[in-house]
């Protein structure tokens, strides 16, 4: 585990990737486990659902109102805030750890006085934040897999997995933004704050701007917008959308890599 | 005879303050060159140039005749560097460190790691972090030599090094210019430099002042001599000696500094009955003062 700079960072992820596992496939179990009893009472809760404004609706259920339906419920419960929120701090953590991690802690110097190109580096610990990033999202959708069959959830797989793909996306394409702000800056700090910021505009944006008809086209700019909102769940994965994300990963990638690059390499 | 290390007109500034200035630094393959100044004087500063950590703000660097922007992952291949300050991963062990440092290399002569280990007296089965300032610096050295380099670079190498320690890198200094390495080494203590450096080069305020021959600043150096005499101080005698001055005396006792050689200053204190004598190395200060004073007041 020790052969270059992106095993290391595996490594030196194990534990939290294993307790970030753990907690989240709980907590999609959970959710799954808890969802028969849900939709027994599905029906008294319709009124209230319907008569909750309806900006506030749609940006926690999307479209549907049904909250009887399992797409539905998962979207509500997962897809809609929780599930990004839990792969977002992981994966800005994540993206934290790498460069400006290992500047902030000393070790980049000496790491970078072996012979190994800046760019190979800044691959590799790109690596690290997407193999981490897909690890975790794989692990909600094998809990997601394990909870259809449980309870007889019904999911159909290409839209859970493209749900899924739209996850990873939505998480990287925030801890990208932050991964690059730690490689121009090598600032530990400042890449969990950009992230930070990056992610909570993002989701500002997706519930406030369709309330005020005027600044509905705002959503458009939120990363939420292209993830699938509120139903990735009911929307799948949609081509378009996706590339959009995956532009600004490369966008915020190409920019890690210039900067860090060009830039001097702090003691 | 070829050049290991070669810059022209290296100069660095962050933002406005001052990092180097004009540096024109030759080092002959082969050669222990000592890069001597006091702290903030710029080695640092040079050295992370050379190794393309931070980027010139103007002026080249080659290393064993590759440039040092360009062909950086090549010439970090077959260099060996001891950063002044660094951290280690506290979670690894000593070996499992130098195995990681070894495979960015495409591996290493893992014996070597180890006789490199029990000649410093280095415990590879400790944690990085639990390690004492003195065994980080260990771990560093054996980073450094554990590829046999053909050019090593080291940063204050033997700071927070206990005095035994330090003898035995010392020795590896030796042994690498026997096998034909070339090292590089900043200090701030003059003494270390004229032990294991054949050239040193004098730093300061961003500026290489002067490049000597240690051996010629074996003669050329300042002592600061004083001696306590049974009887009246002979002052006469010994102002007139060659390269004696600042003499002042009072009863007993002389006061002076000896530029060069102290042969003359013995010889003639031996003709009278010497209750104590001592001799002071000359600082850094001091040394710039005598020699270098013009030069080094333009600099300042």
């Amino acid at each position: 585990m020790l052969r270059d700079a992106f095993f290391k960072g595996l490594r030196d992820q194990r534990r939290s990737l294993l307790i970030w596992v753990v907690s989240l496939t709980a907590y999609v179990l959970m959710m799954c486990f808890v969802f028969p009893s849900v939709r027994e009472s599905a029906a008294g809760m319709q009124d209230y659902i319907e008569n909750m404004p309806e900006a506030f609706r749609r940006a926690f259920m999307g479209e549907s109102t049904d909250f009887g339906s399992a797409v539905t419920y998962l979207n509500s419960e997962l897809f809609a805030f929780m599930s990004p929120l839990f792969v977002m701090i992981f994966a800005i953590g994540l993206a934290a750890a790498q460069i400006a991690g290992e500047e902030e802690n000393g070790t980049l110097s000496l790491l970078l006085a072996h012979p190994v190109s800046r760019t190979r580096l800044l691959l590799q610990k790109f690596a690290v934040l997407v193999a981490g990033t897909v690890a975790l999202c794989g692990a909600h959708l094998a809990a997601m897999a394990v909870g259809d069959v449980a309870v007889g959830l019904d999911l159909s797989a290409t839209s859970l997995l493209g749900a899924h793909v739209s996850l990873v996306l939505l998480g990287l394409s925030v801890a990208t933004v932050a991964f690059a702000a730690g490689a121009a800056t090598g600032r530990r700090g400042l890449t969990i704050a950009v992230g930070a910021a990056v992610g909570a505009v993002a989701y500002l944006l997706h519930v406030v701007a369709p309330m005020v008809e005027s600044l509905a086209w705002l959503r458009k700019l939120s990363l939420f917008y292209y993830y699938g909102g509120a139903e990735p769940l009911r929307l799948g994965l949609r081509p378009a959308y996706a590339g959009v994300l995956l532009a600004v990963i490369v966008v915020a990638a190409l920019v890690a890599w210039v900067s860090f690059e060009r830039r001097d390499v702090h003691v | 005879m070829a050049l290991a290390i070669d810059t022209e007109h290296l100069t660095k500034f962050y933002g406005e303050s001052r990092g180097i200035v004009d540096v024109d630094l030759d080092v002959a393959a082969g050669d222990v060159f000592g890069f001597l100044g006091p702290n903030g004087a710029g080695k640092t500063t040079t050295i992370r140039i050379l190794l393309d950590l931070i980027r010139p703000t103007s002026g080249a660097a080659t290393l064993l005749g590759l440039d040092a922007r360009r062909d950086s992952v090549a010439i970090r291949r077959r260099v060996g560097y001891l950063p002044g300050e660094y951290a280690l991963y506290p979670k690894l062990t000593g070996a499992e460190t130098l195995r990681y440092y070894g495979n960015l290399r495409g591996g290493v002569d893992w014996p070597h790691v180890e006789a490199l280990a029990r000649r410093l007296d280095f415990d590879l089965k400790r944690r990085a972090g639990d390690l004492s300032t003195g065994n980080k610096r260990k771990l560093g050295l054996i980073q450094a030599f554990m590829h046999r380099p053909e050019l090593v670079i080291l940063d204050e190498p033997t700071s927070g090094l206990d005095p035994l320690v330090q003898r035995e890198f010392y020795g590896m200094v030796d042994e690498a210019r026997e096998a034909g390495q070339t090292i590089f080494l900043s200090s701030h203590v003059l003494p270390e430099v004229q032990r294991v450096c054949s050239r040193v080069g004098f730093v300061r305020e961003g500026r290489l002042v002067a490049v000597e021959d240690v051996a010629a600043l074996g003669t050329r150096a300042v002592h600061r001599v004083e001696i306590e005499f049974a009887g009246p101080a002979p002052k006469d005698e010994f102002a007139a000696l060659p390269g004696v001055g600042e003499l002042t005396a009072s009863d007993h006792r002389l006061a002076f500094t000896v530029s060069g050689r102290l042969d003359a200053v013995i010889k003639t204190a031996a003709r009278h009955e010497v209750v104590a004598l001592t001799s002071h190395e000359p600082d850094l200060e001091d040394l710039f003062l005598a020699y270098y004073g013009e030069r080094a007041g333009d600099a300042a």
